[in-house]
């Protein structure tokens, strides 16, 4: 029974209660993933597409030729005949994947959901009939090779739950199944933990692979504290965390370890939230190896496909290419294995004999993954690995001596338990200063739809969107249809919000200026709350600019006759845009700005007008019983308090970082008596024993740290006991600091800016146009810079005569297209959508574009950062993903932007603080 | 044949941990069999060279790393190569690799002499849900269920390299790894028997039923033959014989000693008494009846019937519940006692008309039974004199019929 699992685990008090609070800690998650499934189950992704231009076409084709001739020269060249048959190639219809017309900013997910998947489907049914089978993809240009062009403008894929499905099954193994050596999984839960101390483990001078020493003194600042990380983390009885800013040596310190853990004879599990993050090290580990042949240590494994591994040194250990080769070469050389010792002539002959027979392929697949000591992948590609898979039929494999997870800070609890599971101790790394996991608001949004019934949240949404206050859009007014159940609520709700509403089942006619029958209140009202029959009788003095919302609408063909006149009228845009809104829902208002509130737990200010309208979104007629599974108030809490509580265990269970929960925690609740290291951070006396900060930053010109630094890495004011708590634990005052290397080390002759951070301020009213999420004006300046760096480029090749590397970073998916665009064209390469290279033959400069979310665990020479907004800040205020875009940058960061408005604005501090930073001030090169 | 018998409690520890478990793994018996064949230590470039050729190099070197933590090869100190170990040895032998599998596991073990090791059988099992189980704690049930610390004899078999016989299968188990605490199950009890015929060689069998987890189904059949114990291959039949009627009797073990050191024979020197059946007493056999008996050595014996298995232990066979030595033979105690039971023997013999010539035929048959013994049988004309002064007893008139018909002569 599962009581003799908790009988066994360390640490957690007595079995009875560690059951208990294991139960009461992990059922949120459990309820969030089983809501989120299913509305994954209803969330099928789609996308618009588009025939390629012939030009993209053309390069398609090439770079399809390309791969094709490869596969043939492998072939050509295999040793034996079954290698040798000729590949076909293949051949279809090439689409380019474009978000839906109605969302332009499409997650990157769903594109690699595209690329990845191997049918596609032209109607919303998804059914066998539509379906359409993907024959290739060609990832930088964004396309699919298609068997046939799909009908309409639209292409489906059937959802797909198997990540959130691994989520489910992970925290369901930690419940029912904790073997004692994941007890400190389960200390996380509990009220009565034990932590154990930590030893340092002791590694000689001359012992470090990484992190030597040279003339007796460590190689740059900060190597003592890498060091110590890895001394710590060898040690650990559980968890070790290392928090490391943009540039401190996070990859190194963690190649360091992994050597010294090889060293030890263990086996490792190396886990990050992107491919580029698992690549730098597996690329550093296999520099390392092939720089000391002679030690031969590490045997790694890529878990992930081909297409998404960013070195080409790499591709060779990937999983699926060591499964097919490795075979085929030991087949080959068991048949002639030529002039050997005889005496091994059984074991040869046994090992063939396996390998030929049906458990051929199951025995070189425990071959590779037995013998590996490294295997690492992404938080979604390591669900492919055999292993996890396995475990969904209940199947035990022998589990990791470690796993690392690099870029923590990005992922959340639940999908640290995945790989958690199969791992004895866990190393922790990331900075929580940056990007936290994405999370899809729908998932969130169901989550709270159940938390209150469907009358009360439609009756609080519309009368919160019609009441005063900063949520309030100027345009939108509303019609909602009730009930004889429903209107006394929404009555009672726009009643309690000073909404300026309007009940048609009770107003009143008067007389103005001589004229009966009015209703003064229906030209003005932002809410016209009625039930259908009355509605129906108003049907030709409703005013035409009415959002029709409610499920009980009478038909209204007069009043639907003169909105299509209005809306097809001219100068109506704006508000043709409203009409065409979809109906707003209690789950999704209340799940955006939970996720933004969320964005600004480090802008606390700033973060305060989210958490208003968080409780005001709370209905304020909430009666106990307002649905079927009566609400449990605990002592003295109003219905309104808990679900409050319900909305707050929600955000709790969805949004958070494993590394914050470790090292900071996350909301422990203000009627939660005591304190779990899952809601409260570790207790610091444990973290400080386990807690590394790496404090030198050795990537970016000090002009390019100093404004992260001052603003998001520096010790200010304490707000809480906690906070205090792990300032103490900071050994330095600050982290983030600049070694003295990189001084020397980013030096060149480029004197368009007089400082290697500055910001040209953009007016977009100086004749660029802006749409949605794009600035045309910026993208103006954008190219201008780049085109000026191409130049310079040209004849200033870099130190090390590698191409230079230009990053244009903007944060909205609009502008990276209206980039993109601009760049296929003055490069002239259509079929890419990321990566370009100028000038035009022989290159110089490749450039990356990216959404600066996509681009953290990445860095470039040179960053041109497009802020898209004036007028509004837009979720530019996040400080964490404003520190992941200021930190991208070695020689050279332009920031291009409104920079005027930024600094006149009330909106935000921190832009204002940004835009008026000394560190980014304008100079005179410039021009 | 010896048959004894007695019950073995097997006792049930739920735990969590890893025990290794025979699983196939060709490809790692491969480099098994490679450093048997070689017959030298192996390093990872002799795997890629002789078994891997084309893999990379490292992959050698991995190999052979992962077959130490398997147990199957052990570090030779030199520079990572490795030779072969025990457990590779017994890897070839069974064409199978002990692998670690973490889990439930419910441990079954006794307490008994003739055991090699207190543990004989590991279940797997899965548990119920952790809800169920909150619900029990809830409902107040579950309350009483504590956790215990790992029985010794279960820690005492906890190692990188012993390896157990299941009772219930014949497999082979290793004990790798247990949480510090689990849940002290029920005892159930099965048989051991200790068999051994005359001329052939003893057994000793464990046989019963044993429970399974409870969310499993069914009963373990138990009939499983245990190797027998070095210090019992030092013991004989007759050794064994001795003892037991020697305790069944009640009779110096010295004097039935005596008997088969100097004749060769099994058999319990018996007073012929009123102890003896009328049939006994014919036959010259009985059945023994031999109450429960420890079987253990007592140094201070003149006649050892064990040897010490190793210096300062003494032999141990345990207590066996009482038995029966079957149609053990008998031989009088003495020549006064030999020759009453000859002389009843010949007494017994007259169920006819007899004359001297068939009384002393009876008598040389009587005689022979008594080969240990020289009893003095009563001659025809002292068993005539019997007769003439018992005229009245049913016997007599066997005697004094033919006698009056003048057929005895002198």
């Amino acid at each position: 029974m599962s009581k003799q699992y908790y009988m066994g685990l360390e640490g957690v008090g007595q079995w009875q209660q560690a059951i208990k609070q294991v139960g009461a800690q992990l059922r949120p998650y459990q309820d969030f993933l089983k809501t989120a499934i299913e509305a994954e189950k209803e969330r099928k992704l789609v996308l618009g597409w588009r025939k390629p231009e012939k030009e993209e076409e053309k390069i398609f084709e090439e770079r399809l030729e390309q791969r094709y001739q490869q596969k043939l020269e492998r072939a050509k060249n295999a040793r034996k005949r079954r290698n040798r048959k000729k590949p076909v190639k293949p051949s279809g219809q090439w689409i380019v994947l474009e978000p839906p017309p109605w969302r332009q900013e499409e997650p990157d997910d769903t594109f690699d959901a595209f690329l990845n998947c191997t049918e596609v489907y032209d109607d919303e049914s998804c059914r066998k009939d539509f379906f359409i089978r993907k024959v290739d993809f060609d990832r930088e240009g964004r396309a699919i090779l298609l068997d046939e062009l799909p009908d309409g403008d639209l292409i489906w894929l059937r959802p797909n739950t198997y990540t959130l499905d691994r989520q489910l099954h992970a925290v369901w193994d930690l419940e029912n199944k904790p073997s004692s050596r994941l007890a400190p999984l389960v200390r996380l839960t509990s009220t009565s933990p034990i932590w154990s101390d930590v030893d340092v483990h002791e590694i000689a001078d001359g012992d470090w692979m990484f992190l030597k020493t040279k003339n007796d003194s460590p190689v740059r600042e900060g190597t003592d504290e890498q060091r110590r990380f890895v001394a710590i983390a060898m040690a650990t009885p559980d968890f070790a965390l290392l928090e490391g800013p943009p540039g401190s040596g996070k990859t190194t310190a963690i190649c360091e370890l992994i050597a010294q853990l090889v060293l030890q004879g263990k086996r490792i599990l190396l886990v990050a939230s992107t491919h580029v993050a698992v690549d730098n090290v597996l690329e550093r580990l296999l520099e390392h190896q092939d720089d000391h042949s002679d030690e031969s240590l590490f045997l790694p494994v890529r878990i992930g496909d081909e297409g998404r591994v960013t070195s080409d040194g790499i591709i060779p250990w990937i999983y699926k290419n060591l499964l097919h080769t490795w075979r085929s070469e030991l087949l080959d050389f068991l048949d002639d294995p030529g002039d050997i010792d005889p005496a091994g002539n059984e074991a040869r002959n046994h090992l063939r004999r396996t390998l030929k027979g049906k458990e051929g392929a199951a025995s070189i697949e425990r071959l590779i993954l037995e013998s590996a000591n490294v295997v690492c992948g992404t938080t979604i590609g390591i669900l492919q690995h055999p292993a996890i898979k396995a475990s969904r039929n209940g199947q035990s494999s022998e589990p990791f001596d470690i796993m690392i997870l690099d870029e923590a800070s990005k992922t959340t609890f639940t999908e640290f338990l995945v790989p958690a599971l199969h791992a004895k101790r866990w190393v922790v790394v990331g900075d929580i200063k940056q990007l936290s996991p994405y999370v899809e608001e729908s998932e969130l949004a169901d989550n709270l739809r159940g938390l209150i019934s469907d009358k009360q949240a439609s009756a609080a949404v519309h009368a919160f969107l019609a009441a005063p206050g900063p949520q309030r859009h100027p345009f939108l007014r509303t019609l909602l249809a009730t009930d004889e159940n429903n209107h006394e609520i929404a009555v009672a709700e726009a009643s309690a919000r000073n909404a300026h509403f309007i009940d048609l089942n009770s107003c009143s006619e008067i007389s103005l200026n001589g004229i009966d029958g009015c209703i003064p209140e229906l030209l003005y009202a932002d809410l016209v709350i009625g039930n259908a029959g009355v509605i129906n009788s108003f049907e030709h003095r409703l005013p035409i600019d009415l959002q029709a919302v409610g499920g009980e609408l009478p038909a209204l063909p007069g009043w639907e006759a003169a909105r299509q006149a209005y809306r097809t009228s001219e100068g109506k845009r704006r508000k043709r845009r409203i009409f065409e809104e979809d109906e707003p829902i209690w789950g999704s208002e209340m799940a955006w700005r939970l996720i933004r509130s969320y964005e600004l737990r480090q802008n606390k200010d700033e973060r305060k007008n989210y958490e208003d309208q968080i409780q005001a979104l709370i209905p304020k007629a909430l009666e106990e019983n307002d649905r079927s599974d009566k609400r449990r108030l605990r002592n003295g809490e109003s219905p309104q308090d808990a679900l409050l509580r319900e909305i707050r265990t929600v955000r709790r269970v969805a949004l958070p970082s494993i590394l914050e929960l470790l090292q900071t925690g996350f909301e422990r609740l203000e009627k939660q008596r005591d304190a779990v290291a899952l809601t409260d951070g570790l207790p610091a006396q444990h973290l400080r024993k386990r807690l590394v900060s790496l404090s030198f930053q050795h990537r970016m010109h000090p002009h390019i740290s100093a404004f992260s630094r001052d603003q998001f890495y520096t010790k200010v004011e304490p707000l809480s006991d906690r906070e205090a708590e792990l300032h103490k634990i900071m050994e330095s005052s600050s982290l983030l600091r600049d070694s003295k290397a990189v001084l020397s080390a980013w030096e060149w002759s480029y004197s368009r800016y007089a400082k290697r951070a500055l910001w040209i301020d953009v007016n977009p009213k100086g004749g660029g146009k802006r749409r949605g999420n794009i600035n045309t004006s910026e993208a103006d300046i954008v190219l201008k810079e780049l085109l000026a760096f191409v130049k310079w480029a040209k004849d200033n090749p870099r130190k090390d005569r590698q191409k230079w590397e230009v990053a244009i970073l903007t944060f909205y998916r609009g502008q990276e297209s209206e980039l993109r665009e601009r760049l296929q064209e003055i490069t002239g390469q259509y079929g890419n959508s990321r990566n370009f290279h100028l000038p035009k033959g022989k290159a110089t400069v490749h450039i990356t574009l990216c959404t600066v979310d996509r681009f953290q665990g990445h860095e470039a020479d040179v960053v041109f950062l497009s802020f898209v907004k004036s007028g509004t800040t837009g979720f530019l205020n996040s400080p964490n993903r404003l520190n992941v875009a200021l930190t991208r940058a070695r020689y050279q960061i332009v920031l291009i932007g409104h920079q005027t408005y930024f600094k006149e604005q009330n909106k935000s501090q921190l832009l204002k603080e940004l835009a008026n930073s000394k560190h980014y001030a304008s100079d005179i090169s410039w021009g | 044949m010896i048959k004894l018998r007695r019950k073995v409690d097997i006792q049930t520890f739920e735990v969590e941990g890893t025990i290794a478990r025979g699983q196939e793994r060709p490809e790692f018996l491969a480099v098994v069999r490679l450093a048997a064949d070689l017959g030298r230590p192996i390093n990872g470039e002799d795997v890629v060279r002789e078994l891997l050729g084309n893999l990379p190099s490292q992959i050698g070197w991995r190999v052979i790393e992962r077959c130490i933590q398997l147990g199957l090869l052990e570090r030779d100190g030199n520079k990572g190569s490795a030779t072969l170990s025990d457990a590779g040895r017994k890897a070839l032998e069974e064409d199978m690799i002990l692998v670690p599998e973490e889990g439930l596991w419910r441990i079954y073990f006794a307490e008994d002499p003739l055991l090699d090791s207190p543990v004989v059988h590991i279940e797997r099992f899965e548990g119920v849900k952790a809800y169920e189980e909150r619900n029990k704690l809830y409902n107040g049930n579950g309350n009483r269920d504590t956790d215990t610390r790992i029985p010794p004899q279960i820690s005492r078999a906890l190692s990188q390299t012993e390896f157990f016989t299941s009772i219930v299968n014949g497999n082979l188990f290793q004990i790798l790894e247990l949480a510090k605490s689990g849940f002290k199950a029920e005892t159930k009890e099965i048989y051991l028997l200790l068999e051994w015929p005359k001329d052939g060689e003893p057994s000793v069998m464990l046989r019963g039923k044993l429970n399974r987890h409870v969310s499993q189904k069914g009963l373990l059949e138990v009939d499983h033959k245990l190797q027998l114990p070095l210090n019992l291959e030092e013991l004989s039949y007759e050794d064994l014989w001795i003892k037991l009627a020697a305790h069944g009797s009640g009779q110096e073990e010295s004097l039935i000693q005596r008997y088969f050191d100097e004749e060769r024979v099994l058999i319990l020197p018996t007073p012929f008494d009123r102890t003896l059946g009328e049939s006994e007493k014919l036959t010259m056999k009985k059945d023994i009846s031999v109450s429960s008996i420890s079987l253990t050595s007592y140094t201070e014996s003149r006649v050892a019937f064990w040897q010490p298995a190793e210096e300062g232990k003494d032999f141990n066979l345990g207590r066996f519940d009482e038995t029966i030595l079957h149609q053990v033979d008998l031989v009088p105690m003495n020549d006064d006692e030999a020759t009453k039971w000859c002389q009843w023997l010949q007494m017994q013999a007259i169920k006819s008309y007899q004359t001297p010539e068939s009384l002393e035929q009876t008598r040389k048959e009587v005689m022979k039974r008594f080969p240990y013994h020289q009893p003095n049988p009563k001659k025809s004309q002292e068993l005539l004199e019997i007769a003439m002064e018992n005229s009245k007893s049913s016997v007599s008139r066997f005697l004094l019929a033919p006698y009056d018909l003048g057929l005895w002569r002198d």
